[in-house]
């Protein structure tokens, strides 16, 4: 993602909120590329995940619609539940918002990263010679 | 790069860090869990050695191990990977990265170190699960890709 593309992300999303989103992603990436043994993906794999990108935004698009629609299912109001300790209520609430934010987040990424992998696939279709 | 496996990822280190410091008990079981993880890593990428071990420089993606590989041998590779690269890591992202994210769901609470170690060894641990998975599936010919 290109910082002029980023800008508008990051002002949508509270301030108090991208430490904590930036330290998520960079954990999630560290685990993914440095901790895992794997066997190297091959071009075709790679091609077969740039189709699993449209998966990944409709995750993204439930995730940051979950949060109201699970309250708006259930009918739980989180500044009205006497029960259970304020502490308790206040960190739910942040998990369920930083949920939010991470799907607003890969939706915005997985659009942008859609887009830069159509503008670099379609020059390279009509640059191939024909079979002879 | 299969993106749905880092967005599981994405989901469950919150997730994990919230569990563990909300039910403590969860503690040992993450640590449990990440050394059967890891094992079965491991083992999952010896069987692919044992295939081309001359190969293991292209065939292998981290790069650590490979180095470690060539300069050990893959059985005290196997060893010194978690020792000397991994739980380092591990306890930087508990003093770190796992840090800042406590401050911001616990806002205000003192600092928990083991919840936010065990958060950190539950992620490597689903890492490592998510690698042996596609080393099986390569290995037995399917798609690595469970969509």
């Amino acid at each position: 993602m290109t910082p002029a593309l980023a800008l508008p992300v990051f002002r949508i999303l509270p301030p108090e909120a991208l430490p904590a989103l930036l330290t998520v992603f960079a954990t999630a990436l560290i685990v993914y590329f440095g901790l895992q043994l794997v066997r190297a993906e091959g071009p075709e794999e790679q091609a077969k995940a740039q189709k699993v990108l449209a998966g990944c935004i409709i995750a993204g698009v439930l995730m940051a619609i979950a949060k109201p629609l699970a309250y708006w299912a259930t009918g739980w109001n989180p500044n009205n539940n006497g029960n259970l300790p304020a502490e308790l209520i206040n960190a739910v609430d942040n998990l369920l918002n930083l949920l939010m934010y991470i799907g607003v987040v890969v939706v915005i990424a997985g659009i942008i990263y859609g887009g830069i992998q159509l503008a670099h696939t379609k020059p390279q279709s009509h640059d191939t010679p024909p079979d002879q | 790069m299969l993106l749905q496996w880092i967005l599981t990822l994405l989901v469950l280190i919150p997730f994990f860090l919230f569990l563990s410091v909300l039910l403590p008990q969860t503690q040992w079981a993450l640590a449990i869990f990440w050394l059967i993880s890891l094992t079965s890593d491991l083992y999952s990428t010896h069987k692919f050695y044992r295939e081309n071990p001359g190969q293991f420089g292209q065939n292998e993606r981290n790069k650590v191990f490979i180095l470690l590989t060539e300069k050990l041998g893959f059985k005290k590779a196997s060893a010194a990977f978690p020792v000397i690269f991994e739980i380092p890591l591990l306890l930087f992202f508990a003093l770190f990265p796992l840090q800042t994210l406590y401050n911001y769901l616990f806002q205000g609470s003192p600092f928990n170190f083991p919840a936010c170690l065990a958060a950190s060894f539950g992620v490597a641990a689903i890492g490592h699960i998510q690698a042996a998975s596609k080393n099986m599936h390569s290995t037995t010919g399917k798609s690595t890709s469970p969509i």
